[in-house]
């Protein structure tokens, strides 16, 4: 299967005393069939002095097979379409996205005042985070 | 370019690393465990996962490159020389795993006595107990790394940027048939005086 990628907010887990069990968000730990990472990561979430911002990341997921993310109530997938997408043209997703991003904790209200397009949001996202990355260092 | 830190780890078999002198650096500092010289490579003595040494190279925006062997029968049975870099102190720094049962990199960020993963990426595919050159150039926010001269992985961070402090660190798991090791550890960075004679050793130490 050719290696793809994918957005997801994911929930941040481990306790971060060692390296085995590192802060990391929750789709590092879904192995494959080897009993390897299924995923490479690309994570933003900010951390000072030690302690999480926010209990949730963002994530770029490189992997084969991104059926084995599903299901998983740690690991929210994102749409998978074109950050200039509007948002008016995905009624759905918005909803469904604005209910998980609502069930983390974030204002949706806020992170979706003025936006127009999927990089709009993906961009308030990792403003949440103090991040300096833009929507662009995701695609 | 110029040789900040450079140890080929030519030294009397079982000499413990804070009494080994570098061919250019000014030594290694322990920060946990024990790490001797073996056959022109330091290994750790105890072998425990976390222990870390490192040297200060008085330079953040570096090239390193060191020839690391990673031992194991499969990922919950692996000891990997990781390279420690950008280290402020014992609990903060930045930390590249070369997880070869995987053939993966991991990078973390160690904040506060905390390790974040932060990215990883594949790697071309590595075998336990063949020696690997791990790369890394940092240039202000960026960190690239590298696996026998492959671009594998990049990221961009600001933390602990100023940061010269430069080592290994072992992640153990498991009962691995041997131990991790490091050999030909070189930095350097752009500017100061010529590093020829470091570039001179290394040659020779490789057969080049």
């Amino acid at each position: 299967m050719a290696i793809t990628k994918r957005l997801y907010i994911c929930k941040i887990v481990g306790d971060g005393l060692s390296v085995a069990t590192a802060r990391r968000p929750a789709i590092s730990l879904i192995n494959d069939a080897s009993g390897n990472s299924a995923f490479n990561v690309f994570c933003e979430y900010a951390v000072s002095n030690g302690m999480l911002k926010l209990p949730w990341a963002i994530v770029l997921a490189s992997g084969a097979d991104h059926t084995l993310a599903a299901n998983n109530v740690d690991v929210d997938p994102m749409p998978a379409v074109p950050m200039t997408t509007l948002l008016v043209a995905m009624p759905a997703a918005v909803a469904a996205a604005k209910a998980k991003l609502s069930a983390r904790g974030v204002d949706v209200v806020a992170l979706f005042a003025g936006a127009s397009t999927y990089g709009d949001v993906v961009r308030a996202l990792l403003h949440l985070h103090g991040s300096s990355f833009t929507e662009t260092s995701f695609e | 370019m110029t040789t900040a830190l450079f140890d080929t780890f030519t030294d009397t078999p079982g000499t413990n690393l804070t009494a080994h002198t570098m061919n250019v650096g000014p030594g290694w500092t322990v920060y946990q465990g024990t790490f001797i010289i073996g056959t022109n490579s330091v290994a750790t003595a105890t072998n425990n996962d976390d222990d870390r040494f490192v040297s200060n190279a008085g330079q953040s925006d570096v090239t390193l490159a060191s020839d690391c062997v990673c031992s194991y029968t499969n990922s919950g049975n692996v000891s990997t020389a990781d390279i420690f870099f950008r280290v402020v102190d014992a609990n903060n720094g930045w930390l590249l795993q070369n997880f070869a049962p995987s053939n993966q990199f991991f990078l973390y960020e160690l904040d506060s006595s905390s390790y974040y993963l932060r990215t990883s990426a594949s790697t071309s595919t590595q075998t336990s107990g063949t020696a690997a050159t791990v790369g890394l150039i940092l240039n202000g926010t960026s960190i690239a790394a590298s696996l026998n001269g492959t671009a594998a992985l990049s990221y961009s961070s600001s933390s602990f940027q100023t940061a010269t402090n430069f080592g290994g660190r072992v992640s153990k798991n498991g009962s691995p048939l041997g131990f991790a090791t490091w050999d030909n550890y070189l930095v350097t960075y752009t500017g100061g005086t010529s590093g020829f004679f470091a570039r001179y050793y290394y040659d020779m130490s490789v057969g080049h």
